[in-house]
């Protein structure tokens, strides 16, 4: 059981990740709109994961993982976004972020990937 | 006799090996005579009691035998007395099943000095031979060389197969380079040779944002170390380009070029298929969709399409030029022609004509580069650009499709779209088979609007018939005037009626309506006049046709209800003149002698009387001498659908699913009573959240359910799975929650309903919350259905 952050401007889609890890018995401990309040909110609870929106309003996804990564560079982060941003996932990635999971989201997706980053079998 | 022929996968125990063994404690005198005798025995094996001991090569034994002394020494004495001296030399044993290959690298490993020693090979049962490096080498060659003819033909092999697949391979390493081997329709992909070129500019040629993220992603993809970091990588690479205006999907493959594992190198194949047709075909299929849903709107917003293609029509004929020619300013003609543009762009994009759409969005885009003076253009330049555009081209072509598929007969002079009733049942009931929601409902109203025909189409063809009637008779009368509503029937229901009028409209033109003298001696115009009035009510309508003629002699009609009924005068005069001139529906004015005798109606006008019952309407005549006659015909709307006319009945369906709703959701345990009683009180007790939801049918009827916190928070729970809920947010979650219920369950009661031809309609719900309310209701037929859980409880209203 892990302890989740999920990061984004849609409560929609927060509201279904939400749903997705807490049918897995995950924890969802806090919500953020955006970058900036995701930053906060990392600070704040110091969760074992995030899920985070690339493209948000004033401060976007990757700006927020390279600011939580600076300062927690064990930060499990893993990104969701739309096939067309595939450059900045990759920017993501390359600045820390775990994992990614391009949308649509299915249970199927995020559970491959959330285990893929919190338990990685080598 | 030398073996010529080898396979890659040979052993060692096929080649010609020395089999000489000799017991060292025999003399070296004796190994000596072998040496001697068998020039080509590169050694020889030593044992002790035929247990092997080592072995003896011919160039060491002569090396100690070439030193001073060494053959008075060692010839006469053992053999081991000579291996101990050679003992520092250690023989390279393999075993009879090691490839050839392999034994050749692992002898060429050994030192310089013993680099052509021979081999022991150690063959089956503890049994040792020996194995010349010479014959060693010269199959290995054999061997190699054929593995590379194998190879070649391979490469050529995969070669054809590449060219000939239609598909272009070409593989960079981490400089992302093209490199040489690349398949032919590589060529034809990119047109040109792309050997040596950067692949992310190929792929990218005037992105440089992308070819950047490429260039990263590429090296980092071929350096990975790591499986899964790669295929985490893999997927975010593009998988499908545009080059040359040609779609092609890419897909990637990374390869290991150096095998050796401390040394692990790989390169990218990259695979390009031209996917341009499949795409084509994709888009055409994606078109014929959007011109079939522009006929859909067309038929939904048919007013709006002919509208909007006669002001379209009218703009590029007229207007345009009136727009043009006028004193203003080019900056305001300019923006005018624009607004116009943009608005004719929006009006049809409402029915979907995409040709179209597409057209004047490109002249916008024009207009826009022409208004920001990204475009100079003088008035002159201005007027010719405007005027050399064909506007008509992209609306005959969308025209064309549409009338390829309502037909041409259909669409005339744009004024009446006709389809034959079969065609739009049939349109119907494939709309009912898709899900329904607002637009299907809209399109079902839209269609209706077809099967019904507008009263005053149904009407004209009698006018027809009139002025011919009227031209044999030799009256005169003016055109036959039709005003008020328009009102839609379905006329099949009303035909019979519809037919029967004609006996009103005769008898206006036989009894009403005076001849052009007796009207010029009445004061009266010599034309008649008759009219035709329609007006439009919530649940019914009304026709009324009038005439200026003659009127009817109520004098007369009473003289022929004493002569054919033999009632004498005195009770006739007891009925009020409404009464007797009633009696005109009546059957017995429909005979031929009394047409003449009644100055004014008479035939058939029973059977008018009678179509207008049978359709539950009603007919009402009046009358005033020498000013004319009117007929009224009151008729309801919506004689096709099957009344539903009880709110129990709609009750009743709507609990059925109500349960049937709760049955899934709640564990059967969890029911206690399940209630429907007639209610009559005026206050009505609430719950939480309830909804009032109005059903039009022929009367209106109000249900009323009402659901209590804890049953609509255990039904937001199984919506949500579990999902924990904010205090600050639930109280939305739980209204949802209600509409959410409330619109599965009258979903499928009107699709029941539907589904068994009724006609009924639900308002949408709205939902109130409230701490358990009274909700006072006038005195009205009421029912209650109360269904009481272990979670909660839920009642239901319905209201007449």
């Amino acid at each position: 059981m892990a302890n989740v952050l999920v990061v984004d401007d849609s409560i929609m889609i927060r509201k279904l990740i939400k749903t997705i890890l807490e049918n897995e018995n995950h924890k969802v401990i806090a919500e953020a709109s955006d970058g900036e309040e995701a930053y906060n909110m990392y600070t704040k609870f110091n969760p074992d994961l995030v899920t985070m929106d690339v493209s948000m309003p004033n401060v976007n996804g990757i700006l927020a993982v390279k600011k939580i990564i600076n300062n927690y560079p064990e930060a499990n982060i893993i990104m969701v976004s739309a096939i067309s941003q595939r450059d900045m996932v990759f920017e993501a990635l390359e600045s820390g972020a775990k994992h990614y999971i391009i949308k649509p989201i299915t249970r199927e997706k995020i559970i491959s990937v959330i285990n893929e980053v919190l338990c990685p079998i080598e | 006799m030398k073996r010529k022929n080898f396979e890659i996968n040979d052993t060692i125990g096929t080649l010609d090996l020395f089999d000489i063994c000799i017991d060292i404690n025999r003399t070296t005198k004796e190994i000596y005579s072998i040496f001697e005798k068998e020039k080509n025995t590169p050694g020889i094996i030593l044992t002790n009691k035929n247990k092997y001991i080592g072995l003896l090569s011919r160039k060491k034994f002569y090396e100690v035998m070439s030193k001073p002394f060494s053959l008075e020494l060692f010839l006469k004495r053992s053999i081991d007395t000579l291996y101990q001296e050679v003992q520092n030399f250690e023989e390279l044993i393999l075993h009879q099943d090691t490839l050839i290959s392999s034994a050749a690298s692992i002898a060429l490993q050994r030192d310089n000095g013993n680099i052509y020693d021979p081999i022991v090979v150690a063959c089956d049962d503890y049994h040792y031979k020996v194995l010349d490096i010479d014959q060693l080498l010269i199959a290995q060659s054999i061997i190699h060389k054929k593995t590379l003819e194998q190879l070649q033909k391979n490469v050529i092999y995969i070669k054809n197969l590449l060219n000939n697949s239609g598909q272009g391979f070409l593989t960079i390493k981490n400089d992302l380079y093209v490199e040489a081997q690349y398949s032919n329709e590589c060529k034809n992909i990119f047109g040109f040779d792309i050997e040596n070129h950067f692949f992310p500019k190929l792929i990218y040629p005037n992105d440089e944002r992308q070819q950047h993220f490429l260039t990263k992603i590429l090296i980092k993809i071929i350096e990975e170390k790591e499986k899964k970091q790669l295929n985490k990588y893999l997927p975010l690479l593009p998988e499908e380009i545009s080059i040359n205006s040609k779609n092609i999907s890419i897909e990637y493959k990374r390869i290991k070029y150096h095998s050796d594992e401390e040394t692990k190198k790989y390169k990218l194949m990259v695979i390009l298929t031209d996917i341009t047709e499949k795409r084509k075909l994709e888009n055409q299929i994606a078109i014929e969709r959007n011109q079939l849903n522009m006929v859909v709107q067309v038929i939904k917003n048919y007013d709006n399409f002919i509208e909007c293609i006669n002001d379209y029509k009218n703009f590029y004929l007229k207007e345009l030029q009136k727009i043009l020619n006028s004193d203003n300013h080019l900056d305001e003609i300019i923006s005018e022609v624009f607004r116009k543009v943009h608005t004719f762009k929006g009006n049809f994009q409402q029915i979907e004509m995409v040709n179209v759409v597409d057209f004047l969005h490109n002249i916008e885009e024009e207009l826009l580069l022409i208004q920001t003076k990204n475009k100079i253009m003088n008035i002159e330049e201005f007027k010719s650009f405007l005027l050399n555009i064909d506007f008509s081209e992209k609306l005959n072509q969308d025209m064309f499709f549409i009338n390829h598929i309502l037909g041409e007969k259909y669409i005339t002079e744009l004024k009446t779209i006709k389809l034959k009733p079969e065609e739009i049942n049939e349109l119907e009931k494939e709309i009912t088979k898709l899900p329904q929601n607002e637009i299907t409902k809209g399109i079902l109203e839209k269609i209706n609007h077809f099967k019904y025909k507008n009263l005053k189409e149904i009407l004209i063809p009698y006018f027809q018939y009139t002025y011919k009637l009227a031209e044999r008779k030799g009256k005169l009368i003016k055109n036959i005037e039709i005003e008020g509503d328009d009102i839609f029937i379905c006329y099949d229901n009303y035909k019979s009626l519809m037919k029967s009028l004609i006996h009103i409209f005769r008898n206006s033109i036989d009894h009403g309506i005076e001849n052009p003298e007796d009207r010029i001696k009445k004061g009266k115009n010599e034309y008649g006049i008759i009219k035709c009035k329609l007006k439009n009510y919530d649940n019914h309508f009304s026709i009324i046709i009038s005439d200026d003629g003659s009127g009817i002699d109520i004098e007369k009609i009473k003289e022929i209800i004493i002569k054919k009924h033999k009632i004498p005068l005195s009770e006739i005069n007891k009925l009020n003149d409404n009464d007797i001139l009633n009696t005109i529906f009546n059957n017995c004015f429909s005979t031929k002698e009394e047409i003449s005798e009644i100055s004014g109606r008479g035939i058939g006008l029973s059977s008018v009387k009678s179509e207008v019952e049978k359709l539950n309407g009603s007919i009402i005549v009046n009358t005033i001498k020498d000013v004319g006659t009117e007929f009224t015909l009151t008729l309801p709307k919506n004689i096709l659908s099957k009344k539903i006319d009880d709110s129990l009945f709609i009750l009743k369906k709507i609990i059925d699913y109500c349960y049937i709703f709760f049955k899934d959701i709640l564990p059967s345990n969890d029911f206690k009573d399940i209630n429907i009683e007639e209610y009559n009180e005026e206050r009505l007790a609430l719950k939480t959240f309830s909804s009032f939801i109005d059903i039009k049918t022929n009367s209106e009827i109000k249900i009323i359910i009402s659901i209590d916190l804890n049953l609509t928070k255990y039904l937001l729970n199984f919506f949500m799975q579990n999902v924990i809920i904010n205090q600050y947010e639930e109280h939305k979650y739980l209204e949802d929650t209600v509409s959410e219920t409330l619109n599965t369950i009258l979903g499928n009661t009107t699709q029941s309903f539907f589904e068994n031809g009724y006609n009924i309609d639900f308002s949408a719900p709205v939902i109130m919350t409230s701490d358990e309310a009274i909700f006072k209701y006038p005195p009205t037929q009421k029912w209650k259905y109360t269904l009481n859980t272990n979670k909660g409880d839920i009642i239901l209203y319905s209201i007449k």
